[in-house]
């Protein structure tokens, strides 16, 4: 496994000890320039077999090696010399709402969210693919471009560590402006809350997908945010406006419960609608699991 | 229209209507602070929920601080006030009885004072618009009376000052339906007749008045004034003159009746003074809620019309302390002896004892002859002895006796009795009688007129007399002769003859004390002095009471002027024979029809009773009447305002109160979100 060789809040050394034997592939092909992992769109430019890698979900059945499963009780997939490499996009959210964390000892979203980021930043670099990651609120705010070996991830990953929230969500607006940028046909990883109108996330999805991208969205949330475990009349501050509202929150704890359930619900509809894969994680769920399903 | 607070102190507590914002603002300060990710799973639950919650607690606030606004108002006693732009009529009834000169309380005011303050200050709470009549209980002629009410609050004021004690009784049903018609000229506007009175119960619950109608249109209001017992409740009930007249240089007896209704025995003094100067003074005892008699004698006064006044110490008012009576002084009468005097024995002596003319009896002896001729207009008694009698009467003796005379016939004075011829003229016989031991003399009728002032003394009269020698008097049977005197088996010693307007008197004895004990006893004075001062009405002079109209027996224009006691000089005239009401104990000359007539008004000795209603319940007279305390002048006017159509405003403030406190525990109690809604009606949009 590549090593660091530093320590970063966003990638400690035991989370990136975890992420080993995690890769991240696409689910359709790429048109990476370089050579990769991840099928090409090209076809019969060379079939010269190159070396067995392991089966990554998304691969096709077909590319199974079964006599080296017969041998090793391994799934190998036969490397031809035209694979080619993923381009992939991480876009982060850094809207204020990613602030917010349910309990003390617990991280925040953003912080989660950078980890989330961090880690996938590491293994598409470490499994030879280029990424990048993008940072939005409203509209782009930084672009941490991508290299091609782990040990150079420093930067990224100090920026990540140094990343704060600010201002209000706005993912369709800041897509817009993001889109353009994006490599062609990319693995686009897009890490937010969503805590916005679900039209709004539909509409952002619909400019990635259109564009070709493989697009897969992690939804990160805290645990403590899908009810509401205060109760009395108190006054509810939103994190991103500062506006604020009275609120009884036991009248509306019932209520607030199956918005957020059909939020979620929404957008894990809205993604498949668009061809996305869709993870719904908690800053309590550990990073690996959730790139091992990613 | 206008409103009052009649507990105006409450406002104060006005500021606690805002105590719900402040501690709403102050709990806001402390509220406890959540911050979350986003709002839009709210705004998901209900986009107008934050809007919603605010009106929902601005209006809980809005009718808490209502709620607490109301209860405030409502203890300032809002009344809302009139109607028609604020017109009210009022009829000021003031109570001038006797009574209302007693004491209001410890600070010496009187009843009256504090009624006519409450007067004054209800008289200066008058609006533009607003009118106002003055009445007194007591009718006063020194009180104009206006036909309609007025406006004028100077000319109203005025007519307050003018009010003064009075000595009569208040009439409450006869003033109340004055008040009514009075207000009945006022048209329409809220009308009210108010009483200031003490209640007292001597006049609001006499037996036999009748009750007033109650009157729908206009409001009837009784105002207590204070009242504190007085320290004495004695009275002058009635002042008597002797029933004989009264006669110049003789001493003149006022016979007093003093009321005393108060619940312990008071020591009265009184003193009667004429309008010559004289004056007499006599104190006596009068029992616990009872009566005593006491005699001034005012020394003699000269012949011609007289005025005497009595005061009564320590009486209950000083109107019921005062009294006064008016007579006229008889010439002094003429006594004619016929004959010698000396045959008379002592009786020249008892008539006269200071000497002729002393006492008001002058003296002449005349020969039969001159007999008539000695008949004056003055001349009230002529004595002849039984001798002269048995000759007969002369026609103009007769004649003088039927006029109005008293013959008195009577034996001569002798050692002891001696026969008589009989007296064919009188129809009597005599017969000779001598008495060992001497027998008493008694009375053989006791209410006879022959026996004058003596007619009271009842079987003590002449009971240490003692008859030695005597004529007895055979009186024809059946006849109109009377037995006065006697012995104590019936015989006859004097006898009495009505005859026309006058009388003869036939006396068997003898005013010498060798035939009796009769001229040693101090009641022979009284005896033949009545003899000579027969029973006279004192026509000149009326007794009347405060307060009571009078009759009198001509119609048309009449002038009152004062005589004695307070000033006065009115001219009218007679409604349907009656003589306006004396408010005030005095002598009135009433003139008139040609005539003059003295009239002496006295006061209601009842007022003297401190017997106060109490409580508030309409009295018999005026069933339909509020009954009020009237504290003081501010008292007096807010129960006045209270009662104007309008009403008070604390039971609707309560009610507006309640049903605040009842919404605002409802939208409290409301959710302030609808119910959450199914997930599958919420919008999919993609």
């Amino acid at each position: 496994m590549t090593t660091l060789g530093a320590t970063w809040r966003c990638l400690p050394p035991h989370l990136a000890d975890s992420l080993a034997g995690i890769t991240l592939g696409a689910r359709r092909p790429m048109g990476g320039a370089h050579q990769g992992l991840h099928r090409s769109t090209r076809h019969g430019a060379s079939v010269e077999f190159a070396e067995y890698r392991p089966y990554v979900p998304g691969d096709p059945p077909a590319r199974i090696d079964w006599p080296a499963y017969a041998r090793t009780d391994r799934y190998l997939v036969r490397r031809f010399e035209e694979e080619t490499s993923l381009q992939a996009a991480i876009l982060l959210d850094c809207s204020q709402s990613l602030a917010w964390r349910g309990a003390a000892a617990a991280p925040t979203k953003l912080g989660y969210a950078c980890s989330l980021a961090a880690a996938c930043l590491f293994v598409l670099t470490a499994q030879g693919d280029r990424a990048q990651v993008t940072t939005f609120s409203d509209r782009p705010l930084a672009r941490l471009a991508g290299t091609g070996s782990a040990p150079a991830l420093a930067p990224q990953l100090a920026a990540l560590d140094a990343l704060e929230p600010a201002g209000a969500g706005d993912i369709a607006a800041a897509l817009l402006a993001i889109a353009p940028q994006l490599p062609r046909r990319a693995l686009v990883i897009l890490i937010s809350d969503f805590l916005q109108a679900p039209a709004t996330v539909a509409n952002s999805l619909v400019q990635l997908t259109r564009a070709g991208h493989d697009v897969r969205l992690l939804h990160v949330i805290d645990r403590a945010e899908l009810t509401l475990r205060e109760r009395g009349l108190v006054e509810v501050e939103d994190l991103e406006t500062g506006e604020r509202i009275e609120a009884d929150l036991a009248e509306l704890a019932e209520g607030y419960a199956h918005a957020v359930t059909d939020h979620l619900e929404e957008i894990k509809r809205i993604a498949h609608a668009h061809g996305s894969a869709y993870q719904l994680v908690d800053t309590s769920t550990p990073i690996a699991r959730v790139l091992r399903s990613l | 229209m206008g409103l009052a607070l009649l507990g105006a102190g409450w406002l104060w507590a006005l500021p606690l209507a805002a105590a719900p914002i402040a501690l709403h603002l102050a709990w806001r300060q402390r509220r406890r602070r959540v911050q979350m990710p986003s709002l839009v799973f709210f705004q998901r639950l209900d986009p107008r929920l934050h809007a919603r919650r605010r009106l929902r607690d601005r209006l809980i606030l809005a009718l808490r601080c209502l709620a607490i606004l109301a209860v405030v108002l409502a203890l300032a006693q809002p009344v809302w006030q009139g109607w028609g732009g604020g017109r009210a009529a009022v009829a000021i009834v003031i109570d001038t009885s006797a009574s209302m000169s007693m004491p209001a309380g410890p600070g010496g005011q009187t009843r009256l004072q504090a009624a006519l303050e409450d007067a004054g200050a209800l008289v200066g709470e008058l609006r533009d618009g607003d009118r106002a009549a003055i009445l007194t209980t007591v009718p006063d002629l020194q009180v104009p009376v206006l036909p309609a009410p007025i406006g004028d609050r100077a000319r109203l004021r005025a007519l307050l000052d003018a009010i003064h004690p009075t000595g009569g009784a208040s009439d409450p049903a006869a003033v109340v339906l004055r008040a009514h018609a009075l207000l009945a000229s006022a048209g329409p506007v809220q009308r009210t007749t108010l009483i200031l009175t003490d209640l007292q119960a001597h006049d609001w619950d006499a037996a036999g008045t009748a009750a007033v109608p109650v009157d729908a249109s206009a409001r009837l209001l009784i105002a207590r004034v204070p009242a504190q017992a007085p320290a004495s409740q004695l009275a002058i009930q009635e002042i008597l003159l002797p029933p004989h007249g009264v006669v110049a240089n003789r001493p003149v007896p006022l016979r007093l009746t003093l009321a005393n209704a108060g619940p312990a025995a008071a020591a009265a003094a009184c003193t009667a003074s004429d309008d010559a100067g004289r004056s007499a003074t006599a104190v006596t005892s009068v029992p616990a809620h009872g009566r005593a008699a006491m005699t001034l004698v005012l020394p003699g006064a000269s012949a011609g019309s007289h005025w005497a006044r009595v005061t009564l110490a320590g009486a209950a008012t000083e109107v019921l302390g005062e009294g006064f009576t008016a007579f006229h002084v008889a010439p002094a009468r003429t006594v004619v002896l016929v004959g010698d005097a000396a045959a008379y024995g002592l009786l020249p002596l008892a008539l006269a004892p200071g000497g002729s003319g002393a006492f008001g009896i002058a003296l002449t002896r005349v020969d039969p002859a001159g007999l008539a001729a000695a008949l004056g207009v003055d001349t009230t008694l002529v004595a002849m002895t039984l001798d002269q009698a048995a000759h007969g009467l002369p026609d103009a003796l007769v004649h003088w006796v039927e006029g109005g005379g008293t013959l008195v016939v009577l034996p001569a004075d002798a050692a002891a009795a001696a026969p008589v011829p009989a007296l064919p003229g009188l129809g009597l016989t005599t017969a000779v009688v001598g008495l060992t031991p001497p027998a008493p003399l008694v009375v053989l009728e006791a209410r006879a007129d022959a026996l004058g002032d003596c007619a009271d003394a009842g079987d003590n009269l002449f009971a240490t007399v003692r008859v030695a020698s005597a004529l007895t008097l055979g009186l024809p049977h059946p006849g109109p002769w009377r037995s006065v005197l006697g012995l104590t088996d019936g015989r006859t010693l004097l006898a009495a003859l009505p005859r026309g307007a006058g009388r003869i008197l036939v006396s068997g004895l003898a005013l010498d004390q060798r035939w009796s004990s009769l001229p040693l006893d101090p009641a022979c004075v009284a005896l033949v002095q009545g003899w000579a001062l027969p029973r006279v009405a004192v026509a000149d002079a009326r007794a009347v009471r405060c307060g009571e109209p009078v009759t009198m027996p001509w119609r048309g224009p009449v002038h009152l002027l004062g005589v004695a006691g307070p000033a006065l000089d009115w001219q009218g005239t007679l409604v349907d024979g009656l003589l306006p009401p004396l408010a005030r104990p005095g002598v009135v000359l009433a003139q008139g029809g040609g005539q003059a007539t003295l009239l002496a008004a006295a006061a209601d000795p009842g007022e003297a009773d401190a017997t106060i209603r109490t409580g508030l319940t309409a009295p018999p007279a005026l069933p339909g009447a509020e009954v009020v305390e009237g504290a003081s002048p501010s008292a007096v006017v807010a129960a006045w305002r209270r009662g104007e159509r309008g009403g008070s405003l604390v039971v609707p403030l309560l009610v507006l109160a309640a049903a605040a406190l009842l919404g605002e525990g409802l939208l409290a109690s409301l959710p302030s979100v609808r119910r959450p809604v199914a997930p599958a009606r919420l919008g999919r949009a993609a």
